[in-house]
């Protein structure tokens, strides 16, 4: 009896700490409000048959959704051009980026600093807003509806040559100078010392690169013609054209989840790099 | 490691950034020239318009987002970091599929019917004004992980010194912020309001879903203008005349921007 007085006020104050705590993460919680209202009504709208969305209901579970969405586009077409749009891009990139950030790291400030910028720049003039002209380029090397030309805008990266660079930049230069003594050739010392070392900057390189172009809309729909060779985006969107004309609201939440799958399965098991990854992608010069 | 010339490693670079990147300028130009007396013309004029309004909406609102949710979501605990993963989620999403959900969350019959109704906009794609505020939102909402991220970057940067000496002498919590915090992150702000910029002035990937420009134009953005013009009508001397606007723009970006950006500006991952 004698000790119930305490623990009552020890009780208080520690529901006081509690609140206190929750307070603190109150910002947080309204931060995830909407996002988390975006991304469940995605959820729920895909499970719920359309003539119950239709009239503004929830609650019956249905997968069949997800069965005409399939059958709506051809998805297995669909996700292999994208693979081997992004894939393929991915692997001349590694050959540009990593050549480039080698040479950019070499450049003295002085004397090639108009290089240096050329390269920058290409951060601020995105191949999106280019898309008139770099259309009459690939018409003109015979390229349009080839998945080819998708990557061609591409295989300069400005980010990726930077990322590099900045890898580069922290090798010792003991180790570089060994190399040299050894009697190595430039090209073999990218390869065989400095590549290991860099593995760090071009995952994360890959990372972003295999997302933006996972994700690419604009310039597939002006390069790609037929359907046969259309990426992810597209075929999503001309099926979502149709699927709101008729309202089928659970018909784009499946089509919207099958073609965000593999990133965001991705980007679940791999969150950390993920993150990382963009983060160190907004490099500086 | 400067023994060695650098121009045969950055020749492949050099050639595709040539081809891709800088020829575009001339071939723009030998397209827009002849056709930049069409830049008064009403539909093109309102598409310059629209997208600056476009800018200098979302740019705030993403710096503000942006720097409210590191502010929120600093930290380790679980809670935290999970509405951090929320938060970024949408980066990783195909824009298109993202603005492509709001076709169903924004119709009259959606979930959010009552809200809508509360802002006098049971049809918000249907409204010029609404047309315009769902393609921001949508604009802010997808890249505001993004943002977030650097400004985390930028919190784990500042010198805790100076911090604690701020609140050693007695400021407080309001005033630290305004009168530390803020202003050393300036160079993160700066950063990330020219990314907004560039966001801005480039993905218009949620008005081919979302509006197609309309309604009446209210959203047709100079980017989704160009497409129209250059591969619907196939007038590629007015899409040439609008590139070379969204050229100028990106170029005088890139000029205010690359000085700083080269001083490390930004934080280094």
């Amino acid at each position: 009896m004698t000790g119930s007085r305490p623990l009552a006020q020890r009780g208080l104050r520690r529901l006081r700490v509690r609140v206190g705590v929750a307070l603190r993460d109150l910002p947080a919680l309204v931060l995830a409000l909407p996002f988390l209202f975006v991304a469940g009504y995605t959820l729920l709208a895909a499970f719920t048959p359309t003539a119950q969305l239709n009239r503004g209901e929830l609650g019956q579970f249905t997968l069949e959704n997800f069965r005409l969405a399939w059958a709506s586009a051809d998805f297995p077409r669909l996700y292999l051009n994208t693979a081997l749009f992004v894939f393929g891009l991915l692997l001349v990139q590694v050959f540009t980026v990593t050549t480039a950030g080698f040479a950019l790291a070499q450049l003295k400030v002085r004397g090639q600093n108009a290089l240096f910028y050329l390269v920058l720049a290409q951060l601020f003039l995105p191949p999106s807003a280019l898309i008139l002209p770099n259309f009459l380029t690939v018409n003109r090397l015979g390229l349009t509806d080839t998945l080819s030309a998708l990557a061609l805008p591409y295989v300069a990266s400005a980010t990726g040559a930077f990322l590099l660079r900045q890898g580069f930049l922290q090798v010792p230069r003991e180790l570089l100078e060994a190399a040299l003594v050894d009697g190595a050739t430039p090209w073999q010392i990218l390869t065989r010392v400095l590549l290991p070392l860099v593995r760090p900057q071009l995952a994360a390189f890959a990372l972003v690169s295999l997302v933006y172009h996972w994700n690419e809309f604009l310039w597939p729909l002006v390069v790609i013609q037929s359907p046969e060779k259309r990426v992810l985006s597209l075929g999503f969107a001309s099926f979502a054209r149709s699927a709101e004309s008729g309202m089928e609201w659970g018909l784009i939440a499946a089509g919207a989840i099958l073609v965000a799958l593999p990133m965001v399965l991705a980007f679940l098991l791999f969150q950390r790099a993920f993150v990382e990854a963009f983060a160190r992608s907004g490099l500086k010069g | 490691m400067a023994w060695h010339r650098p121009l045969p490693f950055l020749l492949p670079t050099l050639v595709f950034l040539l081809a891709f990147t800088y020829l575009p300028f001339l071939i723009a130009a030998w397209q827009g020239v002849p056709a930049l007396g069409s830049l008064a013309q009403r539909e093109n004029a309102n598409a310059l318009r629209v997208t600056l309004l476009y800018t200098l909406l979302t740019v705030p609102l993403s710096v503000a987002l942006g720097l409210l949710a590191a502010l929120a979501v600093e930290g380790t605990s679980r809670l935290r970091l999970l509405v951090r993963t929320l938060v970024f989620h949408p980066v990783i999403l195909p824009t298109v599929a993202f603005a492509a959900v709001f076709l169903y969350l924004l119709n009259p019959l959606g979930p959010l019917q009552g809200v809508l109704r509360l802002l006098g906009l049971q049809n918000p794609l249907g409204d010029p004004l609404g047309a315009f505020l769902a393609v921001v939102l949508i604009g802010v909402l997808k890249d505001a992980g993004l943002y977030m991220l650097y400004y985390l970057a930028g919190l784990q940067a500042l010198p805790k010194e100076l911090l604690e000496a701020a609140r050693v002498d007695g400021a407080g919590r309001v005033a630290t912020f305004l009168r530390v915090t803020l202003p050393l992150l300036s160079p993160t702000t700066f950063f990330v309001a020219i990314m907004a910029t560039l966001g801005a002035l480039r993905n218009v990937d949620h008005i081919f879903v979302l509006t197609k420009g309309g309604p009446v134009g209210a959203t047709d953005h100079l980017l989704y203008r160009v497409y129209v013009l250059g591969f619907e009508y196939f007038h590629f001397p007015q899409a040439g005349a609008l590139t070379l606007v969204l050229l100028t723009a990106l170029t005088t970006l890139a000029l205010l921007a690359m000085p700083r950006l080269e001083k490390g500006v930004h934080y280094d991952g």
